[in-house]
């Protein structure tokens, strides 16, 4: 079994590499015929064409930076101070039991659910409304996430402060933000990607007006623009697998 | 400030957050299940006319929402199965160098894809002139692309199963391997051996029992999301039976008004199917902590 | 008189968990209160440092009644069995922690905490983060952290009871060192009866919310509620 090891995390690590390296590939090519298993021409005009907003790729990479980044900020502060309110009630349990629900449902389904609303609010085909739809999952999420934080130690730790001298804002912002930090660092990594990868949600709501990066993908798979899919692909992996590069090395670490 | 005051204040900064969690969590769930009640028995919506059973009894007696609850649930059940055989051996074989050695990173990666790009990868490999179909024409292992199976928008939902354990799979390592470490599976491990186990029958009788019985709630919780996954079954699903979600889009998005209605009531059949297993995986916890 | 207590009660949902507590302490003097765990020690101390309001009764401290006064303005100090030390800070940074609330002077700062280590042993530690401490090092740093600040009083909630016997001793011996040094007078709470015997210039016995303090040791020792009496008699016939 031993000298099978080293072939299966081999095999594993390829599974696990292809994607990136296939979808690069095929940013790159100018054509993939049957039965060539590698595309024959190659070209970095798609790349290069990228900073002209060619497509309107630029432009949907702004726009979906943009609302994952108000998503994630927006969701990790409301999570920590709600996820604390919870902490401190009697039926905490039954509270967070119930962000199980918008989580478990499936987005797309939910946003269709919710669809009514935003019309009535004037609310949908716009940016804000995205936004808004994406909070309605991704603060439940965080408020999940963030709950295991405000245990008996950091209660311990809050009245170790006050006992100091510290006033409730000085023990919030020395003691437990500081605390608090990498646990919020994760939370706010995993809205922002929940949010950056999001398509059902954005389409219903965003009625494709707005054009976030998952859109354009899918809009070039309809059209069977595979280079231009891989290309907006390959725009959409790359930064969150820095992401958690830096979650795993930095974050996770501090927390364990 | 006196110390009533700064108790005062901390219930009102308290009640404040619970205000906040009932408006940006409670209300847009029970509203959203409220109005789906009221369109799916006439009571709401463009051709309403008063309480009517008529779509909802259109749709029990139509055989397409139970061939998509059922298509949806054969696809979790077999996606998270193969998924979850293949972490667990993974994690029997490998334990914690999954998470702890210096190729720890590479599992992590393909939690970067997200499902919409891995659906397209699937397609771009698994479709008549895809990669998998050119390498075997290149082996002579196929000689017409007619010889090559249907993979994608096929009646088994091959295509979406293998995606979706391509996707499940490294999650699913990763937390294991995490839980192996937690639950300090190698100790007990060794333990059963001084007792006299042999290595599978550790397997056996410890380790596995011991990952899924702790795994059970994160394992429910993935079951539900691949069961109302959307953009995979989008890409390489099949026109009939359709997965649940992308049914309900379907319906609710037509011209055809007559529709919207079914799908609000399909999108609460769906609902209540997921509030009845979370309600069930809470019982688990709660009997666990007993 | 530095601490008047009187008549504290404290009721949990439908549990008494104190009952009509009364005591008083002079400064510089430690006061010992023996008990089981869930006989309202804790909870004692908590209603005096101000984490907890009582039902009833009143808190006096240096003849001002301090019922209305938060926890952080009545520069009384709680310690718990935990040492608790602020887990994103180094031993001098916890230790400087009350004095930068203050926004106290760097170089008085520096002056201070570099005193208190070597005081406390701990100059070659000053860089380490608390996970890198063991049981007995944190607990010192936890005095330090405490003593920087000058309390007039100290309230230690079974300080030393997570260490070990030897540990446990050259801590009692510390504690005494540092209460005698810095003036400080302290509630010390112990399930140990020679801990209590050892720690206090006067001493409680505290059972279901109620507290007796008694007139001396040789009182407390007698009375065969306190069991110091039998456990003379164990050592006597071993």
């Amino acid at each position: 079994m031993r000298s099978l090891k080293r072939p299966i995390a081999f095999l594993a690590l390829l599974v696990f590499m292809m994607p990136f390296v296939f979808l690069f590939i095929l940013s790159i090519a100018n054509g993939w015929d049957f039965p060539n298993l590698l595309p024959s021409v190659y070209s970095t005009e798609r790349w290069s064409g990228l900073v002209q907003n060619s497509g309107g790729l630029l432009q949907s990479l702004r726009l979906s930076f943009l609302i994952a980044l108000i998503v994630a900020i927006i969701s990790t502060i409301t999570g920590f101070t709600i996820s604390q309110s919870i902490s401190l009630h009697s039926k905490r349990k039954y509270l967070l039991f119930a962000c199980y629900f918008p989580l478990a449902l499936s987005p797309v389904i939910y946003s269709l659910l919710l669809n009514h609303f935003f019309i009535l609010f004037n609310l949908s085909g716009t940016f804000t409304g995205v936004v808004i739809a994406q909070l309605i999952i991704t603060i439940p999420f965080s408020i999940l996430l963030l709950s295991s934080f405000w245990n008996e130690n950091i209660r311990s730790l809050e009245q170790v402060s006050t006992t100091l001298g510290s006033n409730l804002r000085q023990t919030f912002f020395r003691v437990l933000l500081p605390v608090a930090l990498p646990q919020l660092l994760v939370c706010f990594f995993q809205t922002f990607l929940i949010s950056w990868f999001e398509y059902g949600l954005t389409t219903i709501i965003g009625v494709g007006k707005v054009q976030t990066l998952t859109l354009k993908v899918y809009q070039y798979i309809g059209e069977a623009n595979i280079f231009y899919a891989a290309l907006s692909s390959c725009i959409i992996v790359f930064p969150p697998a820095i992401f958690l590069w830096i979650n795993k090395r930095f974050a996770f670490s501090k927390l364990n | 400030m006196t110390l009533e005051n700064m108790l005062l204040n901390n219930k009102i900064v308290s009640r404040l957050g619970i205000v906040c969690f009932t408006l940006l969590v409670v209300v847009p769930f029970a509203g959203s299940l409220i109005y789906a009640i009221l369109y799916s028995f006439g009571l709401s919506g463009i051709l309403s006319n008063g309480f009517t059973v008529t779509h909802v009894s259109g749709m029990l007696q139509n055989p397409e929402m139970f061939f998509s609850l059922g298509y949806s649930f054969y696809i979790a059940l077999c996606s998270m199965l193969i998924s979850l055989t293949l972490s667990i051996c993974g994690v029997l074989f490998f334990k914690t160098a999954i998470t702890k050695s210096k190729w720890s990173f590479f599992p992590y990666l393909p939690l970067a894809l997200p499902a919409i790009v891995t659906a397209f990868v699937s397609l771009q490999v698994l479709n008549k002139t895809g990669v998998l179909s050119r390498l075997l024409y290149q082996t002579n292992m196929i000689n017409d692309l007619s010889q090559f199976p249907d993979m994608v928008n096929d009646k088994l939902g091959i295509g979406i199963i293998i995606t979706h354990v391509l996707m499940a799979t490294p999650f699913f390592l990763i937390f294991f391997s995490n839980m192996y470490e937690a639950e300090n599976v190698k100790a007990l491990s060794n333990v059963a051996k001084s007792l006299g186990a042999s290595s599978a029958k550790v397997a056996e009788k410890i380790a596995i029992p011991l990952l899924l019985k702790k795994g059970l709630n994160t394992i429910l919780l993935y079951f539900i999301f691949v069961f109302g996954s959307y953009e995979i079954p989008l890409i390489l699903g099949q026109q009939s039976p359709q997965m649940i979600s992308v049914l309900i889009v379907r319906k609710m998005q037509r011209y055809n008004l007559m529709d919207i209605p079914q799908g609000y009531f399909l999108s609460l059949v769906y609902s209540i199917a997921v509030i009845v297993l979370l309600a069930v995986f809470l019982k688990s916890k709660k009997q666990s902590i007993s | 008189m530095l601490l008047n207590i009187q008549h504290i009660s404290k009721t949990f949902s439908t549990e008494q968990v104190l009952e009509d507590i009364c005591l008083t302490l002079k400064e510089k003097h430690t006061l010992s209160i023996l008990g089981k765990s869930g006989c309202g020690k804790s909870t004692l101390l908590k209603i005096i440092a101000g984490l907890i309001l009582q039902d009833n009764g009143d808190i006096i401290l240096n003849g001002t009644n301090i019922n209305r006064l938060p926890a952080n303005l009545r520069h009384i100090i709680y310690m718990s069995q935990e040492p608790l030390l602020f887990p994103h800070l180094n031993v001098f940074e916890n230790i400087a922690f009350g004095l930068r609330i203050k926004k106290e002077k760097k170089a008085v700062i520096e002056t201070k905490v570099n005193q208190l280590l070597a005081s406390l042993g701990l100059q070659s530690h000053n860089k380490k983060m608390p996970h890198q401490l063991s049981g007995g090092q944190k607990q010192r740093v936890n005095f330090g952290r405490s003593l920087i600040i000058n309390p007039p009083l100290l309230l230690l909630d079974e300080p030393f009871g997570n260490l070990d016997t030897q540990t446990r001793a050259e801590m009692q011996q510390l504690f005494k060192q540092v209460a005698g040094e810095f003036n400080i007078a302290s509630i010390f709470v112990t399930h140990d009866i020679k801990e209590a015997l050892l720690m206090g210039d006067g001493i409680g016995y505290m059972n279901a919310g109620k507290l007796k303090i008694y007139d001396n040791k040789k009182s407390f020792i007698s009375d065969s509620i306190t069991g110091a009496q039998q456990e003379i008699t164990f050592w006597q016939n071993l």
